[in-house]
């Protein structure tokens, strides 16, 4: 998805003077057509119209429009029926990865110990817990990107919980629910985060390359070459970011297996 | 009484044919537009009631968009009456004609100089057969 980048293009909005005047309330209306999967380009023209309207009647986007979230919902349900598939896709394969570094790097240790992965009612249900909350990140995720730290929280805090119940219910010896054959599960997870990052990799570089909030009144779209590797970080960052995180927990757990 | 007598509210179910009624002078753009609409009487007209109804307009084929450089501005989105813009607008016009029509008689109905806050209750006859 599209945020206020350091290494603005020329033509996006987060150059325009308008924009950052207001920046705070252009956010939130961009954040929220984003996260109706809205295009950069339409956005870019809602808040052109914003931009022109304001400069002719001298009023804040405030006055003029009222509250961001409330208009973007407006305008996108009066606007173009055009859509891209971009937030709830990157959304959806993040926390497919998560949840298939959870298991898998937990199947490492049984494997260096030439044990199976098996699962007592305890850790089912942590993990049952766990699947809902990524279930749940349709309707969770508005409210955090909004207020990352008190909704951001909590679900945070939840991970460690979960790890804690895992690790708590050892010590119950309770009978095992499911038992899985561990080696397979952390190669095949592996390569299963692999090829999910790689899809999200392609997607956030879609993005960045046809996707952008572009205003209407800026010049012609010209190649970028300033920031063209730190924009490549941002797709690179967050798409190997869970791969190189399933190998240093992976090694850990063999090694204190 | 509010609720019925706010030309407000009565304004919110003809904007739009307002709208498309200024559009069919021509290309112009969302603030001539709301300023045609306050010197006309209607009032203050917000960017966020005004924006979202030429959103509406332009998905439905009704007007076309372009951007032009502005005066002094950044530029300014034009908005064009299409044919089936000006086909609503007629359609629109002879359909709020008959309404306005309708509604005048009503009000006027048994308007014969009686002191409307007054009461006056109605005798209904009741079959005695």
């Amino acid at each position: 998805m599209n945020t206020p980048r350091v290494q603005a293009r020329s033509q996006e909005v987060w150059q325009r003077p308008f924009v950052k005047d207001h920046q705070k309330w252009c956010d939130d209306f961009v954040i929220e057509l984003r996260m109706r999967d809205v295009p950069g380009r339409v956005i870019g023209e809602h808040l052109g119209e914003i931009e022109a309207h304001c400069a002719e009647t001298g009023e804040t986007p405030e006055d003029a429009f009222g509250d961001p979230t409330d208009y973007a919902r407006q305008i996108q349900q009066e606007g173009a029926p055009e859509r891209v598939s971009g937030v709830w896709k990157i959304t959806v394969l993040s926390a497919a990865q998560v949840l298939a570094m959870l298991v898998g790097t937990a199947a490492v240790a049984p494997w260096a110990r030439g044990e199976q992965l098996s699962y007592d009612a305890v850790q089912l249900a942590c993990l049952g817990l766990f699947v809902l909350v990524l279930l749940s990140l349709p309707k969770l995720l508005s409210p955090l990107m909004r207020h990352p730290w008190a909704v951001g929280l909590p679900l945070a805090a939840l991970v460690p919980l979960v790890a804690l119940g895992t690790a708590a219910s050892d010590r119950f010896g309770l009978p095992a629910l499911l038992t899985l054959p561990a080696p397979v599960l952390s190669v095949g997870l592996f390569v299963v985060v692999g090829v999910l990052a790689f899809v999200e990799g392609r997607e956030l570089a879609r993005d960045l390359d046809d996707d952008l909030v572009t205003s209407p009144f800026a010049s012609a779209p010209r190649a970028p070459e300033a920031g063209r590797s730190r924009r490549w970080m941002a797709v690179l960052v967050p798409s190997c970011l869970l791969p190189v995180g399933y190998l240093v927990l992976a090694t850990f757990s063999w090694i204190y297996a | 009484m509010d609720s019925f007598t706010q030309p407000s509210e009565w304004l919110r179910g003809v904007l739009g044919l307002c709208v498309l009624r200024i559009m069919a002078g021509g290309p112009t753009y969302g603030y001539a537009i709301a300023a045609e609409l306050a010197e006309a009487g209607f009032g203050e007209i917000k960017g966020g009631t005004l924006y979202p109804l030429l959103a509406r307009f332009e998905k439905n084929g009704l007007v076309t968009a372009e951007w032009r450089v502005g005066e002094g501005g950044p530029g300014r989105k034009y908005f064009t009456l299409t044919d089936s813009g000006r086909a609503e607008l007629a359609h629109g016009l002879a359909q709020w004609q008959a309404f306005s029509t309708r509604v005048t008689s009503h009000l006027a109905t048994g308007n014969t100089g009686d002191d409307l806050s007054v009461p006056h209750p109605r005798n209904f006859m009741r079959s005695t057969s």
